[in-house]
């Protein structure tokens, strides 16, 4: 048995899209998952922890891979950073795509290298002709290196700054338009980020053209409280909240369903809670696409 | 204005300075201000930093972790980073030199095992994400000791790693990874220990062996014949049955023939 719901994406092209749900995988949850099966229509995978040569993490990877589609999300090719990306990092990334062929491939508008270092943080980009320029280099070497289409994510972000040009969902746009690449839309991210800068979510939402989105990503955060106000972070380490679910809820409507993962990175639950979070994003995409199409008929009816 | 290149490089000495340090100026005018100061919200992308860098560490070394604490790890974890700064954009190797700098960390040198305790950990790590490769069984290795000259293409499974203690350092590791009421401070009996690590299939096992056989390993590990690794196994520990203790650890899976392993991924 092997759930079909996430076309198989080529270099040639994107097939169609539908409402699949998936969670992130956890090491804690390998064999839970294994004997229990749960409904799900795909895994996603941190890239950079399945880079060793061998051991329990391909083991238990390799016989998921016979049961689930897997997603491959990046953390570490810095694709935002001036220095080159790292050959020997791409060619990890180009020999794990060629074994597991996963559904999905994705990485975000981040940088996290700098002078041969590695900072294993989602590091904020200024939003200029520079940024994209150095941006689109990079998706199109990994575009080229895996031989197919990627998607980049929009970051959770803490700060703006100065020099920024750009609107960050224009520029999501803009790299699309000159890269061929589509977008990952972490919904959780576009609610912290423009809570942090005070602007709309919804503002922000309606900048993204639906044909770009290829997935969703949904995850819980932290509000940290400052004397002088605010910040939310995007932690990964609770349920997505409920302001959260109602732009998943209304980015359906207006979009249709995507594949959808359910994010939990720090203090990982049992994998039932997962799945729970995961059922409810099945829920919320199956009773907002049917509102909406309600909606369509209603406008169409004489 | 500042070119993207600039930017990074003053954030990246942010990042990596030591935790109180300010960030210059020359970032922060680069920043919007807002209502949360800019200093405050640099500081969660540094906290972010060290809170993954350190979290990784302490996944990677839990007896380490279990023997200091919790307040110390934190503290040495800290030393640790801006004394080796991440090269790597995987976490998997960031804790390689880890073992080399307790050694010389001297608010830690009231407890003389530890640096061997986070060698061993190491060496597990390693062993954990090695490549895989097809063991000889008993028999075919009983063939290579009976024919005991040549035969370069015996090899250690490629999980394999040795390491040579002055102290009862996998007692002391036990311990602290598999036990949840034994005080991790507590006596520990046996002295000096030669230990070979290794993950014939799924699961790193660590197993003390003779010193004989330990010298013999070495040498098969640094590429001699078979005949060479129990001449030094022999040397080292005259009047021991080496090939008995070669023949049961050969039925734990430590050998393999270069023909007969799998293609590592890389």
């Amino acid at each position: 048995m092997r759930p079909e719901n996430i076309e198989r994406r080529t270099s040639s092209g994107f097939g169609p899209i539908s409402a699949a749900v998936g969670i992130g995988l956890k090491p804690a949850h390998y064999r839970a998952l294994l004997k229990d099966r749960p409904p799900l229509d795909f895994l996603e995978l941190h890239t950079e922890n399945y880079m060793g040569a061998g051991g329990p993490p391909h083991r238990y990877l390799a016989e998921l891979a016979e049961l689930y589609p897997l997603s491959f999300h990046g953390v570490g090719l810095s694709l935002g950073g001036a220095d080159p990306l790292s050959r020997s990092h791409l060619t990890r990334w180009r020999e794990l795509v060629e074994r597991y062929q996963p559904a999905l491939v994705s990485e975000h508008v981040a940088w996290s290298s700098c002078d041969g270092y590695a900072l294993h943080d989602l590091l904020p980009i200024p939003y200029t002709e520079e940024s994209l320029r150095i941006l689109c280099e990079h998706v199109d070497q990994m575009q080229s290196s895996l031989g197919r289409h990627v998607l980049i994510e929009n970051p959770s972000r803490y700060l703006e700054f100065n020099d920024s040009t750009m609107a960050e969902a224009d520029f999501l746009v803009e790299a699309t338009a000159r890269t061929g690449c589509r977008l990952l839309l972490d919904l959780n991210n576009v609610f912290v980020s423009t809570c942090n800068q005070c602007e709309d979510a919804s503002l922000y939402l309606s900048r993204i053209p639906g044909h770009l989105v290829d997935e969703i990503h949904l995850a819980g955060h932290s509000i940290n409280t400052t004397d002088a106000g605010q910040i939310r972070v995007d932690d990964h380490g609770s349920p997505v909240c409920d302001a959260v679910w109602q732009l998943y809820n209304d980015m359906v409507a207006k979009i249709g369903p995507r594949p959808t993962l359910i994010e939990w990175d720090t203090d990982v639950p049992d994998v039932g809670v997962l799945l729970g979070e995961a059922e409810h994003a099945r829920e919320v995409a199956a009773s907002s696409a049917h509102s909406s199409l309600r909606s369509i008929k209603h406008a169409h009816s004489p | 204005m500042l070119t993207v290149p600039d930017l990074q490089r003053s954030f990246t000495e942010f990042l990596l300075s030591s935790p109180g340090t300010r960030p210059g100026a020359t970032l922060c005018d680069a920043i919007c201000e807002q209502e949360v100061p800019t200093e405050k919200r640099l500081a969660v992308y540094k906290n972010n930093v060290y809170t993954q860098l350190n979290e990784a560490l302490r996944d990677s070394y839990p007896a380490v972790h279990r023997l200091t604490g919790t307040e110390f790890f934190r503290f040495a974890a800290t030393e640790y980073l801006m004394a080796y700064p991440p090269r790597s954009p995987t976490l998997l190797a960031y804790g390689e030199n880890f073992p080399r700098f307790l050694e010389g960390f001297k608010p830690a040198s009231s407890v003389p095992y530890l640096p061997d305790v986070a060698r061993l950990e190491q060496l597990y790590l390693e062993s954990y994400h090695a490549a895989e490769a097809l063991s000889l069984s008993k028999a075919a290795f009983a063939k290579y000791l009976s024919e005991t000259i040549g035969q370069p293409d015996l090899r250690l499974h490629p999980s394999a790693r040795l390491m040579a203690s002055l102290f009862p350092v996998s007692r002391i590791w036990e311990v602290n990874v598999q036990s949840s009421t034994i005080d991790g401070k507590q006596r520990i009996p046996g002295g000096a220990e030669n230990l070979l690590i290794v993950r014939p299939r799924a699961t790193v096992e660590v197993r003390r062996v003779s010193r004989g056989a330990y010298e013999a390993l070495a040498a098969l590990a640094q590429g001699f014949s078979i005949a060479e690794a129990l001449a030094a196994g022999t040397k080292a520990a005259p009047g021991i049955q080496l090939t008995q203790h070669l023949l049961s650890l050969a039925d734990g899976e430590t050998f393999c023939s270069r023909e007969k392993t799998d293609e590592p991924c890389h």
